[in-house]
């Protein structure tokens, strides 16, 4: 009967132990893919669009934002009617992810 | 016989080591100093990475200031580093603080100003604007590290758990959210309009390329008519990087058409809360204005002087969408914005009437 209640011990405490090691390496694999999603969130590339707008409201061009572009410069002429192209918006795209060169 | 005796040694052993764990566990203070080591290094660890963010901010506005032909860029940001700082009106007496702690505040943006004019005189005004931006950003960042190493070598210092355990805690939050302030440099020296353009961005699709006028520091308006109502355009003057003084231009315009305004409209980028989408565009009453006193109550003493009620539009966004380039949720929450603007002038003011609209928040990139 003692050798019994031994066993069943024995096998309780081994299906627990079993139990918490496979919690451990299930919750470290998650923490580590979390970290990494959470670096390469940081980390996130844009792209910036700039649109112009004709004045006459006919004719947009949307192109690569170049440095000196602001909303309200007059980006040239329109090739449809001739007015003034303004430029309207100007925003980001998020592009691609890449990993961070240092982990926090 | 020779087993048993094995047995009862490992027994003996494994109770003795039980019994010293357990004494060391809870008679002595070896638990805490082993908590204290990690934290120590945890926090050692991750102020090393804010120190690395302040370094590459640093370098960006150092190449920035060296393609613009700045000489003497060391001086220049070491200068904007330690200095600059303002302190807090007495407000035991609250008389006249507002007056008080605008007139600190004018008088350090001055002096800021002044000193950087002196030292990069070949700039463009807006270029000028956006290098004092950047340069603020650096500084902001650097502050954060000094105050967290302040508090990290303090509780080094004395062995105060307590306090490293708090930092340990905190820190990986602060490092996520000042990572976009190092992005945020770039952006500002670039020109390029950011989340909290969004008031502005309003502002500048009301009144289109009409003539900007001066009448504030580095403030402007517009005046167009929608639908047989003027409408008063008060923005920063942009492109650069700068907020104005909108609430001492409301004042003025208000003082101009003898106090016979109807309704003042504020358009500003305000905070979303987490699981808010970026771009919402809300309506309430108010002055939407972030600013930390002098310009809101300007303009509420000008909405309750003129009897105009105060309408308030905000498109929201998180505090690293906020000074990072403008993305297209908000760019489009600056379009419903705008719709919501026009909607409140047709619907709740009368033809002939004298509307004030002014878009709050950095111009940088908008003109």
């Amino acid at each position: 009967m003692s050798i019994m209640q031994t066993d069943v011990l024995t096998i309780l405490l081994v299906v627990i132990m079993a139990g918490l090691l496979i919690y451990l390496v299930t919750a470290s694999f998650d923490y580590i893919k979390r970290r990494r999603r959470g670096i390469e969130q940081e980390k996130t590339n844009y792209k910036l669009i700039t649109i112009a707008t004709c004045q006459q409201n006919d004719y947009t061009i949307e192109r690569e934002f170049k440095e000196g572009d602001f909303v309200g410069k007059i980006d040239g002429k329109c090739p449809k009617c001739g007015s003034a192209l303004i430029i309207s918006k100007i925003y980001a795209v998020a592009q691609e992810k890449t990993q961070k060169s240092f982990k926090p | 016989m020779h087993m048993q005796i094995g047995g009862s040694d490992w027994n003996s052993i494994l109770s003795i080591l039980f019994w010293l764990v357990f004494m060391l566990y809870f008679f002595t203070d070896l638990p805490q100093k082993t908590q204290f080591l990690r934290y120590e290094k945890g926090v050692a660890s991750r102020l090393a990475v804010v120190e690395s963010l302040v370094k590459e901010s640093i370098s960006k506005v150092k190449m920035y200031l060296h393609k613009l032909g700045v000489g003497n860029s060391d001086n220049l940001i070491g200068n904007s580093l330690e200095n600059y700082f303002a302190i807090e009106p007495v407000s035991i007496e609250p008389i006249d603080i507002i007056k008080r702690l605008d007139h600190i505040i004018t008088a350090n943006e001055d002096k800021y100003k002044k000193d950087l004019r002196n030292s990069i005189p070949n700039v463009g005004v807006h270029m000028l604007n956006n290098i004092a931006v950047s340069l603020a950003i650096v500084s902001a960042l650097y502050t954060v590290f000094k105050i967290l190493r302040h508090y990290y070598l303090l509780g080094k210092k004395y062995e105060n758990w307590v306090l490293l355990m708090q930092l340990y805690l905190l820190l990986p939050q602060l490092v996520k959210e000042l990572m976009p302030y190092v992005r945020a440099v770039d952006t500002f020296m670039k020109g390029i309009p950011i989340g909290d353009s969004a008031g502005p961005l309003t502002a500048f699709k009301l009144a289109g390329l009409a003539p900007r006028i001066d009448i504030e520091e580095d403030t402007v308006y517009s005046i167009v008519e929608i639908d047989n109502r003027k409408v008063y355009v008060i923005k920063a003057k942009g492109p650069g990087a700068t907020v104005g003084k909108p609430g001492k231009a409301v004042a003025k315009i208000a003082e101009m058409l003898d106090y016979k305004v109807a309704r003042i409209i504020t358009i500003d980028a305000a905070l979303k809360l987490e699981g808010e989408q970026t771009g919402l565009v809300a309506e309430g009453s108010g002055a939407a204005i972030g600013d930390v006193g002098p310009e809101k109550i300007e303009i509420e003493r000008i909405a309750v002087k003129c009897g105009a009620p105060l309408d308030a539009v905000i498109v929201k966004m998180g505090s690293d969408e906020a000074i990072n380039p403008m993305t297209k949720e908000i760019a489009d929450g600056v379009e419903k914005a705008y719709q919501k603007v026009l909607e409140i002038i047709r619907n709740r003011t009368k033809p002939g009437d004298n509307v004030i609209v002014i878009g709050i928040g950095n111009t940088v990139g908008v003109y």
